[in-house]
């Protein structure tokens, strides 16, 4: 279709010369394969994407289509001079200049961002060196570099573990970056993880990694059925058992419904007992509450396996 | 000088008509008939006044008064207010001022029956304003039958579920100049009377040149949201200026005659202003207040009925030009199916964009005042804050459902967010809780500070503006927010809609459908378990899969994971809020994917989102999932049809694929429902 063939074009154009051997390959894919990379950018034509509920572009239902020219993806990230693809013709006639430019930019962001995650899943060799360059370069966007963070979740490696719990232990580091280590760091299912996890929260003192860190024991703490991955699951509902039942400052950073509901991903028996025993304990009302509702979303989550 | 009427009739009610009552003081007293006379005591005094009638004068030729029944008629206005009872001695209070003809009924053994009044004997005043006084009085249809009569000056200044006035806001077009006839100056008044309140300021006698006689609108801001007109012979006369609250009425106009106003609402209830309006009728000298009278009257509220209501007409854009991905499939479904006497209405595809997100530009509702003949509503709709650049259903509204008895309302705002939507607005049918009742449901919004499902820090919430315009309406509130803002258009109904429950035995006559990630996977998990991970899912579309292909992508398990988990935090919020139970729920087989925007995850409906169907009375049009077939049979198709069919519906499954669910939204998000009122009237309650 015009947009991709436009935008090959452009790049082609735009780095005759170049050395990178990257470009170089995207030009001779884009010969063979127009059809199937049209198919990945269709959601970025502004007809299309415009007409949807949410008119922001998106092209994450196209990713899969796109594993086969990863490298060329790569090289598409670091050559988007000529990016937006679109002409302002292409854009409806009411919209001002003004938001064609606004939706250019985020044409550009949706793309960069299909890429890093597109750069993940692949596996590629120079997947990991990729990503950890634009987490590293300050001058990203904060989107996109916390958007890397989070895709290095698919390159399930020790050295990838080990980079993640840098950055999540680094204070000086963003926090946006911190909370998608977090987030990427709960889908390796190691020990490690859950030791990290474990002083963290109680250690740190910002809401926002306290919000990301919840969410993220209850992943480390589930298993998919078809998947490998150690069973962390009793463990990470005792911890956030412990962490519910004892009034730490931290428990006042999340709000009481997003702590209750991670319960319902990890229901163990000890926890319900333990729970239970809590309810007789002297609590305030407010705590009574959280318990019975954390209680609640474990036998919702328990009901839905036995009735199979 | 109080004149004595005495008449008689034999075997008959009796009443004072003309051929019965004879109109000098000529006595005649036939043969067996009593012959009435009664006392009271005192004959003039301040309301509430308590006279006290003695009957014991009364004679028969047949009977001794201990054979004789009485009944009474206190006031003279020809209706009886007693049964025949045997005591001689009753008492009455008046409430209300004025001079008042008391009338005793007798009727003897023999079943002859006589009776007698007292014409202008009472005498009751307002306290401080003894007879020969100037009174002012002011009545509005404070017994809600349509007309202004004694009756109404009882509990005129206050709102019960039996006394106080109505209006309601203006804002149809009834002169279908394609202009609101509250905002429109070009509005012609006649055409709407029926529309507009009464208001009655008797005439006053005795005023002198030194009286001022004016009318008080309060609050202050009441002057910006109403209108005054005087009732011609012929025509209506705006009373232009309201701006400092108050009217003088000229005492040649009001010392000749009665006069006739009527009040049309301009906006109703909102946030500013709770919609009721005191009216205060003032005769001043100098600055003393001589007499003064109050009433009330308050505007009607914008109801928005549930899903359990009648439907009336359905809004859907029937999408015909190719390059805009086409719903012929859908459409036709729809419209072979509809239950009679629904209306498909077409929303023109050209007209607006092939905006076909119809559930999103309005919420659908009604007003209600009380009539002569029953309660009088017309359609009035929410426009929400939605911006489309006037590409859009911004106008179809304002161009097309605006119509004479079918109006608007846009309470606008400063926030632009699809969370402003109506497919955020969610209507709980009529309930009890334990503490408070809900004869008109509950509104239920979506938003919050949850986060996305990752865990990322995230708040969004429906315009507050939009939001406490909702609440000020008051009978379906206060509203109720739940967690929506994980998802990527941040809609309630990609969560759980109601339903009816036509089954008789039902303790509830409606149901949550609600969304579970974990049904539609474990549908999936258990295929695979009989070697069945080949079967295809979405076949034959672009996105085609298979059920190995799901069940192997963890990432796409810990999201429904988290989905299952935020889902039943909602679901025990309404359990909580609503009191409702595990019976009360039905959970329907949908998986969600994340979509990136920014460095945020935000969730979308994996395959069509089946709760987010369309409730035509008994008919349940559904997304069809097109989730795997084996044997020819879908698995969670059968899912569906094993949970809903009991309910007493027919169902039908309606391709939303291309041209609703890959654009983010589907079957409910694609349509929007007029429906019939609630059973009850809000003032009833």
């Amino acid at each position: 279709m015009i947009l991709n063939k436009a935008l090959l074009l452009t790049l082609t154009l735009a780095s005759p010369n170049t050395e990178n051997p990257i470009a170089h390959t995207h030009v001779t894919v884009a010969n063979e394969t127009p059809a199937a990379l049209s198919a990945i950018f269709q959601g970025l034509q502004p007809e299309f994407y415009l007409r949807m509920r949410r008119p922001e572009p998106n092209i994450d239902r196209e990713l899969d289509k796109g594993l086969p020219y990863v490298t060329q993806f790569m090289g598409i990230y670091n050559n988007l001079e000529a990016y937006p693809f679109a002409s302002n013709a292409e854009y409806p006639p009411h919209l001002s200049a003004k938001t064609i430019a606004h939706l250019q930019i985020q044409e550009r962001i949706a793309l960069q961002s299909g890429i890093i995650r597109l750069v993940a899943q692949s596996q590629h060799p120079a997947a990991f060196d990729f990503l950890r360059d634009i987490i590293s370069n300050d001058d990203e966007k904060m989107a996109l570099r916390s958007t890397a963070t989070r895709a290095l979740a698919n390159i399930q490696h020790e050295n990838t573990q080990a980079y993640l719990q840098a950055l999540l232990a680094n204070p000086a580091e963003e926090l946006r970056v911190r909370s998608a280590a977090l987030q990427a760091l709960a889908y390796f299912k190691t020990p490690e993880v859950l030791e990290q996890f474990k002083t963290l929260i109680w250690s740190n003192n910002t809401p926002e990694l306290t919000r990301a860190l919840v969410p993220a024991l209850a992943t480390l703490g589930t298993q998919q059925p078809l998947a490998r991955g150690a069973d962390l699951q009793e463990k990470v509902s005792a911890l956030l058992a412990e962490f519910l039942l004892s009034s730490h400052d931290n428990t006042r950073h999340i709000q009481p419904n997003l702590l209750v509901q991670a319960f319902g991903r990890v229901p163990h028996p000890n926890t319900i007992k333990i729970l239970k025993e809590a309810l007789k304990s002297n609590q305030t009302q407010a705590q009574k509450q959280r318990i019975r509702s954390a209680l609640r979303h474990m036998e919702l989550a328990q009901k839905r396996t036995q009735t199979r | 000088m109080a004149s004595l009427l005495i008449g008689f009739a034999a075997c008959s009610d009796g009443a004072p008509d003309d051929d019965k009552a004879p109109n000098d003081t000529n006595v005649i007293v036939p043969n067996q008939s009593p012959l009435p006379a009664f006392n009271f005591s005192p004959a003039t005094g301040a309301i509430p006044l308590q006279v006290f009638f003695d009957a014991s004068e009364t004679t028969d030729d047949a009977d001794d008064l201990d054979n004789l029944l009485f009944r009474w008629d206190f006031d003279g206005d020809g209706v009886w207010d007693t049964e025949y009872g045997p005591n001689v001695n009753v008492d009455h209070t008046y409430i209300l001022s004025g001079e008042f003809s008391p009338r005793l009924g007798v009727l003897d053994s023999e079943e002859a029956v006589a009776w007698t009044a007292q014409e202008g004997a009472i005498s009751a005043y307002i306290d401080g304003l003894p007879p020969g006084s100037l009174i002012a009085d002011l009545r509005v249809d404070t017994n809600r039958n349509g007309a202004i009569d004694d009756a109404d000056d009882i509990n005129e200044n206050v709102f019960t579920s039996t006394s106080g006035a109505v209006y309601m806001p203006n804002l149809d077009d009834d002169d279908n100049n394609g202009e609101r006839d509250g905002i429109d100056n070009q509005a012609n008044p006649l055409l709407e009377i029926d529309e507009f309140s009464q208001i009655h300021l008797a005439q006053i006698q005795g005023l002198s040149p030194e009286h001022q006689v004016s009318l008080e609108i309060s609050p202050q801001k009441a002057a910006d949201r109403v209108r005054l007109y005087q009732l011609q012979s012929q025509s209506l006369e705006l009373i232009s200026d309201l701006s400092n609250n108050t009217i003088l009425i000229p005492n040649e106009i009001i010392g000749e005659e009665s006069l006739e106003l009527l009040l049309e609402g301009l906006v109703g209830r909102s946030q500013f202003f709770n919609g009721e309006i005191s009216l205060r009728l003032i005769i001043k000298e100098g600055y003393d207040i001589l007499s003064q009278d109050h009433a009330i009257i308050k505007a009607s509220p914008v109801f928005f009925p549930d899903n359990t209501q009648k439907g009336k007409r359905l809004y859907i854009m029937q999408i015909t030009e190719p390059s805009a991905s086409t719903n012929f499939a859908f459409y036709n479904k729809v419209q072979n199916n509809l239950p009679y006497p629904i209306e498909l209405y077409d929303v023109d595809e050209y007209d607006y964009g092939w905006d076909r997100w119809t559930q999103d530009s309005m919420q659908t509702g009604y007003v209600e005042s009380p009539g002569a003949s029953g309660p009088i509503r017309y359609g009035f709709h929410l426009q929400v804050k939605r911006d489309t650049g006037n590409a859009g259903l911004e106008a179809l509204l304002p161009t097309e459902v605006l119509a004479p008895d079918t109006g608007f309302i846009y309470p606008g705002g400063d926030y632009e967010t699809s969370l402003n939507y109506g497919g955020n607005l969610e209507i709980v049918p009529p309930h009890s809780t334990a503490n408070a009742a809900y004869p008109f449901g509950r509104i239920v919004v979506g938003g919050g500070d949850g986060g996305t499902l990752e865990g990322t820090t995230y708040e969004d919430h429906m315009d507050t503006n939009q939001r406490n315009w909702l609440d000020a309406q008051d009978v379906q509130g206060p509203s109720i927010e739940l967690s929506s803002e994980w998802l990527a258009v941040g809609h309630l109904d990609e969560i759980f809609l109601f339903i009816p429950d036509y089954r008789p035995q039902s303790a509830r006559p409606w149901k949550v459908i609600i969304a579970s990630p974990t049904l539609a996977w474990n549908g999936l998990t258990d295929l695979y378990s009989q070697n069945l991970g080949h079967a295809k899912v979405f076949e034959g579309r672009q996105e085609q899969t298979t059920v190995s292909h799901i069940l192997t992508d963890a990432e796409l398990f810990y999201y429904n994971q988290a989905a299952q988990a935020r889902i039943d935090s909602i679901r025990i919020q309404l359990e909580e809020t609503l009191g409702l139970d595990d019976e009360d729920f039905i959970e329907l087989p949908v998986l969600y994917e994340p979509l990136w925007y920014g460095g945020y995850d935000f969730a979308l409906a994996y395959n069509p989102g089946v709760q987010n169907l369309i409730v035509a009375d008994d008919v349940l049009f559904i997304p069809d999932p097109e989730g795997p077939r084996v044997g020819g049979v879908g698995l969670w198709k059968a899912q569906i049809e094993s949970r809903l069919e009991t309910l007493g519906f027919e169902i039908h499954f309606v391709d939303v694929f291309e041209p609703y669910h890959v654009m983010m939204g589907e079957a409910h998000c694609g349509s929007n429902f007029e429906r019939e009122g609630f059973a009850s009237s809000w003032w009833e309650q």
